[in-house]
């Protein structure tokens, strides 16, 4: 039973079977061998290329597929059909034309020939960057099987099309960081240039024409295609580490071939100058063409003398004389002009070589810039300089040095380098430091050392390379570990206010640090009351006097220094190192310290950062920070306050181990007099996030304290919404408590929790879930882990009356994730039978509450077999039920595959709706993309639907699914054919 | 003419069963499939073999076969083309709209032309079944059945046996 009765085939029978429908037009194609190719495209059913058609889309066209299939069995008519198809501008010859690429790189030498000619004139390349994102690699295959077998001809016509150069209306502000100018990416990789380079003899002079055309096209339409690490002769193929590879490896090619037509030549004089005359000569001027000039004229000085006087002599015209960016920069620009001299000089008439040592030395007789000065071009020439003693004197006695070892170097790298990196130098080597002792490295700190001495004694020559107080900083930051204990005792060394720079405070206080933390053993060992009696002499200065906080005065050479911000951040860093006890150490004696470091600690809690001015907006502006304040506890760890309260926690652990685990009160009332005066003052939302995080801690040691702050904590003053919003995030970023969930003040906190909106007046915070999510988070271990917090306790039930299915969501997934789906929380979570009961009664609950679609689509994580939680033919009926609520849709559905084999077998009705649900509804009219991947052969779905058709209850409604699964979602469907195979 | 040598046949005796072509048999075991689902105590491919029972050249001596060959053919439609009055309403019934029943049953070519078509085809023989009220005529009859097998063959056809078809085409070549 079909379309037509099984008559022979006839065109209008194929054409009827292939119009019933897509996956009919897609199945043909597939099958169709090369039998049919010659006979479709005569008869028209290929002309779906040239014809507007709906269904034609560039990744899924049969059509496309079929023609791909038979470039190898039938090149040649595929070629015809390519030859005779019109590419144009419209979307749908892009669509084609991304297909006749693929094809192209199928075909064999002599059919790819017939089309390269086709490639360039309908400008595919640039065509298809307009819809897709291509790089070289889908070429590369062309190129090499033309060049494989010497066709150069068909290969040159090709590689101009591939080397389309984008055009500069496109160079736009977006396109400024390109890597290429190319259309086509990563073409160095696909070996053209290589293969450009070594074209036949017959076909060399096109390539270099090709090559330096290109290259003169890419610097009319860029600006930022300079290479200036480049040295022409200096450079070879292959050299590239990537950054603008494709150019390099196009000048390195054009070099190539300019070496083998002209350098190897020179003998032929006449033809060389013709080949430089036609192809280099009249290239548009730049910079660059200009440096591969050079270097081709230096190739044969005898055959371009005229050439090469015109271009040393250009040097001195009047338009260029003082003029950086036109001028000298352009001329002399890279190593190519002093290398072309040095080349090229001694072909020079004697009256124009002297006359170019009379001008340069004019020229540069009061040299204002080191990077230009004649020195350099004069050590060039030397060998004709040596032969003029008398002239040689003159030019040393006006100053010019003569190096007879000077290289010259491209712009970048060399030593008259145009751009460099900036490495701080130091006075002495870091061997010398280390033999210092202690007072005399203070001492130079503070005089020879200071960043103002350093800086004076930096001449221009040290511009890239300069004397600095950062260089002296990691002397000593490098020194510390070696002798931590001789830096602890005189650690009152390292601050002087007004005398000693605060970098080397910061530097001292930062290289402590990181002592102890690379070595907690060693640091035990320390006696830390020198870094105390620091601490304490910058407190009482800071008590005296108040630190000048944010950046430092304007200076070029310390603006970036540290600031005494950094100092008191530093302060704080050091006494969490010493307080923090990891793996049973705690560097510092904190009995013999306490009273000290609570004080130092009072202070740092008074710094000003974090600001709260600066919490208004989406960042801070606040000293050197530009991160988001919504990031709230990042802020608060990266200031100056919360890194001292950070400390301040350490310091009240530590101070609590004095107590019995039985003691109703564990914290001293001084510690306790220190955190209220810090909340009563507190005003940021950073420090109040953290309030919230270290809540459960401070609970604990005392009850009765804390619940006479938590109006203050979580304020109800409506100015004061911000700071309670932080804090309640910072209290929702935390685990759970169970004696503190259930107390009545902490319930109350929560019941306030849910009438907060979801989002607004959240601003996110990175580190964690958006509040609303994290508060579900905690309701939902609540629910798996305390049998008293059913769905009958009254904050449960607020819960789910509150109108957030968002909510509700984040805790139907979060039982799924965190406790059934999970495998290691089967370890860690015991599944009781009340437990189990009570999931059971939960999703039974749900489904009759009538929750949102996106809850329901939560449940994914929840179908399990593993956990003994469900058995098949319950779990069968719940999930569909929550498939036909959620509009067959869920957010994760590996755990709907696993157990499909087993859910058809015990619930065979039930998973058949699943299926069709799941895979129909959601799937292939949903348009759920995991459910369209193209299934593995051990896909569970093919083994579920195996069950359900050997059901005889199920078995016809099976074969129907299958059908309209394969209709109307196409080859992802294809696998379950098998499973009715030898029906009738 | 009776066979002389044969002894005489005493009491009643009855018709032998119809005997359906290939394609019809086909097409009943589809209208079976397509009401699967659905649990219908009559089986359609017994209306069917009831209708063509009707129309047989022997029972033509029943001035109202073509009424009642056309009813069963009709019968058969109804769970879908008929006004659907709910369950227990006497008539019989499904949940189903026709669209959604074909789509169960895996239609690969069922679309808005075919519906209309086979509402055509219904339309016909309920005017053929009421007595033949539109006076339908034995040729006439016999168009009205091969329109319902051809077009509810075409509407049965599932997508997996148009896969077979096409192989099966392209298994022999282009057309010379």
């Amino acid at each position: 039973m079909a379309v037509n009765s099984p008559l022979l085939p006839s065109k209008e029978r194929i054409q009827k079977l292939l119009d019933v429908n897509f996956d009919a037009r897609r199945f043909f194609f597939h099958q169709a061998d090369e039998r049919w190719l010659d006979w479709l495209w005569r008869n028209g059913f290929l002309d779906v290329f040239k014809e507007e058609d709906a269904s034609l889309d560039g990744f899924r066209t049969p059509e496309l597929g079929y023609l791909l299939r038979m470039s190898e069995k039938r090149p040649d008519i595929v070629s015809d059909i390519m030859l005779a198809t019109p590419i144009s501008t419209g979307a749908r010859s892009q669509e084609v034309a991304y297909g006749f690429v693929r094809i192209c790189g199928a075909l064999p030498a002599d059919q790819l020939a017939r089309v390269v000619c086709k490639i360039r004139a309908e400008k595919w390349v640039p065509l298809l960057d307009e819809v897709y994102s291509h790089s070289g690699f889908v070429y590369e295959e062309m190129l090499s099987t033309l060049a494989d077998v010497n066709d150069f001809e068909s290969f040159l016509v090709l590689a101009e099309a591939v080397l389309a150069v984008r055009l500069r209306r496109e160079t736009d502000k977006s396109s400024r960081f390109r890597n290429s100018p190319f259309y086509l990416e990563h073409l160095a990789r696909t070996k053209l240039f290589e293969r450009l380079a070594a074209v036949d003899g017959e076909h060399a002079e096109r390539a270099l024409e090709l090559t330096t055309k290109k290259l003169a096209e890419i610097m009319a339409a860029f600006d930022q295609f300079l290479l200036l690490d480049v040295d022409f002769f200096t450079l070879e193929p292959g050299q590239s580490d990537g950054w603008q590879e494709d150019v390099r490896e196009l000048a390195a090619a054009a070099k190539t071939l300019a070496v083998r037509l002209i350098g190897e030549r020179c003998a032929e004089s006449g033809d060389v100058r013709r080949i430089y005359m036609k192809y280099l000569d009249p290239l548009p001027e730049s910079r660059v063409i200009r440096r591969l000039r050079l270097f081709v004229l230096s190739l044969c000085p005898q055959a371009f003398r005229e050439q090469l006087k015109q271009v040393f002599f250009s040097l001195f015209a009047e338009e260029n004389h003082y003029d950086q960016m036109e001028g000298y920069y352009f001329v002399m620009s890279g190593a190519e002009y002093l290398k072309a001299l040095r080349e090229g000089f001694s072909v020079l008439s004697e009256g124009d070589k002297l006359d170019y040592v009379k001008r340069t030395m004019a020229t540069f007789r009061e040299p204002s810039d080191i990077r230009y000065n004649g020195s350099p071009l004069l050590s060039m020439i030397l060998p004709y300089l040596n032969e003029k003693p008398a002239l040689k004197k003159q030019v040393e006695e006006a100053g010019f040095r003569l190096d007879p070892d000077y290289e010259p170097r491209p712009s970048i790298i060399g030593g008259d380098g145009e751009l460099k990196t900036i490495t701080s130098n130091t006075p002495i080597s870091r061997g010398e430091f280390g033999q210092l002792p202690i007072a005399e490295i203070a001492n130079r700190l503070r005089h020879a050392w200071t960043p103002a001495e350093l800086h004076a004694q930096n001449s221009e020559a040290d511009l890239y390379n300069p004397l600095n107080a950062e260089g002296v900083g990691s002397l000593l930051k490098n020194d510390i570990p070696e002798r931590l204990r001789e830096y602890v005792e005189n650690a009152g060394l390292f601050f002087e206010r007004g005398l000693l720079d605060q970098h080397y405070s910061y530097v001292f206080l930062s290289g402590i640090q990181k002592a102890i933390k690379s070595d907690r053993a060693a640091a035990s060992e320390v006696d830390w009351a020198g870094v105390i009696d620091l601490l304490t002499s910058i407190r009482d200065s800071g008590a005296k006097e108040t630190f000048e906080g944010g950046r430092r005065e304007p200076g070029w050479y310390d603006f970036w220094l540290a600031n005494w911000d950094a100092v008191h951040s530093a302060m704080a860093d050091i006494l969490r190192e010493l307080l923090t006890d990891r793996d049973g150490l705690t560097p510092i004696d904190f009995g013999r310290f306490r009273v000290r470091i609570l004080e130092i600690s009072d202070y740092l809690l008074s710094c000003p950062d974090p600001f709260p001015g600066d919490e208004q907006g989406e960042t801070s502006s606040a000293g050197d920070r530009d991160y988001s304040v919504s990031q709230l506890h990042q802020l608060a760890v990266n200031s100056m306050r919360g890194r001292a309260f950070e400390a301040f926690m350490q310091f009240f652990l530590q101070d609590r181990r004095k107590f019995r685990p039985d003691d109703r009160v564990q914290i001293l009332d001084d510690v306790k007099r220190l955190y209220e005066r810090v909340l009563r003052e507190e005003d940021s939302c950073a420090l109040m996030f953290l309030f919230g995080y270290y809540l459960p801690s401070f609970y604990f040691s005392d009850k009765d304290w804390i619940r006479k702050l938590l109006h203050r904590i979580f304020s109800q003053e409506p100015a004061r919404k911000h700071l309670y919003t932080a804090a309640w995030g910072g209290f929702l970023a935390r685990g759970l408590y169970e004696e503190m969930f259930f107390a009545p003040e902490i319930q109350t906190l929560y019941r306030r929790g849910l009438e907060l909106p979801d989002a607004a007046d959240w601003p996110r915070r990175q580190n964690y879930s958006e509040p609303g999510a994290r508060l579900a988070q905690h309701f939902a271990h609540a629910f798996m882990h305390y049998k008293e917090f059913g769905l009958d306790h009254p904050l449960l039930k607020a819960f789910w009356e509150n109108d957030s299915p968002t909510q509700h969501a984040h805790f139907v997934k979060d039982i799924g994730r965190s406790f059934i789906s999970r495998g290691k929380a089967g370890e860690s979570f015991e599944f009781n039978q009340a437990v189990k009961r009570r999931i059971r009664e939960l999703w039974d609950w749900l489904l009759k509450k009538g929750e949102e679609r996106e809850v329901h689509m939560e449940f994914g994580l929840w179908i399990n077999l593993d956990k003994g939680i469900f058995e098949p033919t319950w779990l069968a009926k719940r999930v569909r039920e929550t498939l036909e609520r959620s509009d067959g849709f869920l957010t994760w559905d590996d755990g709907l595959v696993k157990t499909s084999p087993q859910l058809a077998q015990a619930a065979p009705e039930d998973t058949l709706e699943i299926v069709r649900l799941y895979l129909h509804e959601g799937g292939v009219r949903g348009q759920n993309q995991q459910v369209l991947w193209l299934w593995d052969s051990d896909n569970q779905w093919i083994e579920a639907f195996k069950i359900l058709y050997r059901n005889p209850s199920t078995r016809v409604e099976t074969k129907g699914l299958i059908n309209r699964l394969v209709v109307e979602g196409g080859r992802a469907f294809w696998p379950l054919k098998r499973i009715l195979e030898g029906e009738p | 003419m009776a066979d002389e040598l044969q002894p005489q046949l005493t009491g009643e005796g009855s018709l032998p069963p119809v005997r359906l072509t290939l394609e019809q048999e086909d097409l009943c075991r589809r209208l079976d499939e397509l009401y699967d689902p659905y649990n219908l105590h009559v089986r359609p491919s017994n209306m069917f073999r009831g209708a063509v029972f009707a129309s047989r050249a022997e029972c033509r001596s029943n001035p109202d076969w073509i009424a009642q060959a056309t009813h069963s053919l009709r019968e058969i439609l109804d769970p879908i083309l008929r006004s659907r009055r709910g369950p227990g309403s006497g008539t019989v019934y499904i949940p189903d709209d026709m669209s959604e029943v074909f789509e169960r049953y895996g239609s690969a070519s069922m679309d808005s032309s075919l519906r209309a078509e086979v509402g055509r085809v219904y339309n016909r023989l309920s005017d053929a079944a009421h007595h033949n009220r539109n006076a339908t005529t034995l040729p006439d009859y016999e168009q009205l059945l091969v329109d319902f097998e051809r077009c509810m063959g075409q509407a049965l056809t599932r997508q997996l046996e148009l896969h077979s078809e096409i192989k099966d085409v392209l298994l022999g070549g282009p057309p010379q």
